[in-house]
């Protein structure tokens, strides 16, 4: 078996992240109210009407000026305490967070800082978005730390970057257990059947 | 049939059927004496000889019935005493790919007792393994950690490594996320305007480190 390769890098993560959602609220119109693009229409573009396009859509009306970002809400100053609160209420799993959580919310810090005003101050933002990373980061780490075994891990919840993180550790390690256990099992069979006692694996 | 591809081509599975495996021959071996023992005396193989074989021989004579596999020494007494007092600390440097013979001879062999120390001794080596991917550790840690590990352990974690290795060149390089890392020390330097070492019990006092 070769050894595992990531599927996804990162830096095909972040350009997968501009596709997601956001909304904005543009100050001009554009002929048409559409936008047309190569798969899909984006719109209606009415001034001051908050609509929903994709990220790198929005970014790039924002470099020109025409468009005002509004923060998603996953993003602002309180849920993300809410986040980091649940997160460390529990320990065995991890609240969930949109898949991209990582790299839409860096993708905004860096190039939309005028969507970070009021009680959700950017500096605010950016320290609890590290922390909240840095408590799930310890907790896939703890978790790691606790394979003994083939058993079924949950991760849902966990973003893309994270994923990426532990994909490899997990399927290797898990692999392994995998293979071990089957010769265990191939070779205690002939036992169950003599003695009607199961072996047990633990 | 999957399996059997992945014995095929896997460079691990092909090196490791050349390790040697001590064998007993329940039949005589005419003309092949110096071949398989290259200290015997005479042409033929007298039966009930001990020879050391290398894996892959001596699983396909065992199977038909011509010898008697015995699992090798590493997996005997002596190794199960070292691994139940702590696995860790058993170095497997010298024995490359001692789970991959392991099982070999374990399902040759129907040897149970063999299978189950092997799961045990990974399972707690493997603990060791997975922590040390996520952050990357400096030279002593480093070298603490893969010191004792051989080489298939050494393949999952550099796997492992891989991950997020693949992150921090990628922030190295410029990607957005890097804010992530810097938050905490660009904020401290932009309020006070001097970047001054911080001691160690004011990063304990840190919120993040207070996980």
């Amino acid at each position: 078996m070769p050894p595992p390769q990531l599927p996804v890098r990162p830096e095909e993560l972040e350009f997968f992240a501009e596709e997601e959602l956001i909304q904005i609220v543009p100050n001009c119109s554009v002929p048409n109210k559409y936008i047309e693009g190569i798969l899909d229409r984006y719109g209606p573009f009415e001034p001051n009407r908050v609509v929903e396009v994709p990220t790198w859509l929005a970014l790039q009306l924002h470099k020109r000026n025409k468009a005002r970002i509004l923060l998603p809400a996953w993003l602002t100053s309180d849920s993300l305490d809410e986040a980091i609160e649940r997160e460390r209420g529990s320990p065995d799993s991890f609240s969930a967070q949109p898949y991209h959580y990582m790299e839409l919310a860096c993708l905004l810090l860096e190039h939309a800082k005028d969507a970070f005003t009021g009680s959700d101050d950017y500096f605010k933002v950016r320290n609890k978005l590290a922390q909240l990373v840095n408590v799930r980061r310890h907790k896939m780490e703890e978790g790691l730390r606790q394979i003994s075994g083939t058993a079924t891990v949950r991760v849902n919840g966990l973003g893309g970057y994270e994923l990426n993180l532990i994909r490899n550790n997990f399927q290797g390690a898990l692999d392994m257990f995998l293979k071990l256990e089957a010769v265990e099992a191939a070779v205690s069979a002939p036992l169950v059947s003599a003695t009607g006692t199961f072996s047990s694996m633990s | 049939m999957a399996e059997l591809h992945e014995r095929y081509f896997d460079p691990i599975s092909l090196l490791s059927e050349d390790a040697m495996v001590p064998c007993e021959f329940h039949h005589a071996i005419r003309h092949l004496g110096r071949v398989l023992e290259p200290t015997s005396t005479s042409e033929d193989l007298r039966k009930d000889t001990r020879a050391e074989l290398p894996l892959w021989l001596a699983k396909s004579l065992t199977e038909r019935g011509i010898t008697r596999m015995d699992a090798p020494a590493v997996y005997g007494e002596w190794m199960q005493r070292q691994v139940d007092a702590g696995a860790n600390t058993v170095s497997l440097k010298q024995t490359p790919y001692f789970y991959t013979v392991g099982m070999q001879c374990a399902a040759t062999r129907g040897d149970s007792s063999v299978a189950g120390f092997l799961r045990k001794a990974f399972a707690e080596r493997s603990a060791k393994l997975l922590t040390g991917s996520l952050k990357a550790p400096d030279g002593a840690a480093l070298a603490a950690v893969t010191s004792k590990l051989n080489e298939e352990e050494k393949r999952l974690y550099e796997a492992g490594r891989q991950g997020a290795a693949a992150q921090e060149q990628w922030w190295a390089a410029g990607g957005h996320t890097a804010l992530l890392l810097n938050s905490n020390a660009a904020n401290k330097a932009g309020v006070c305007g001097v970047k001054r070492r911080r001691t160690t019990t004011e990063a304990a006092g840190d919120k993040e480190n207070l996980v």
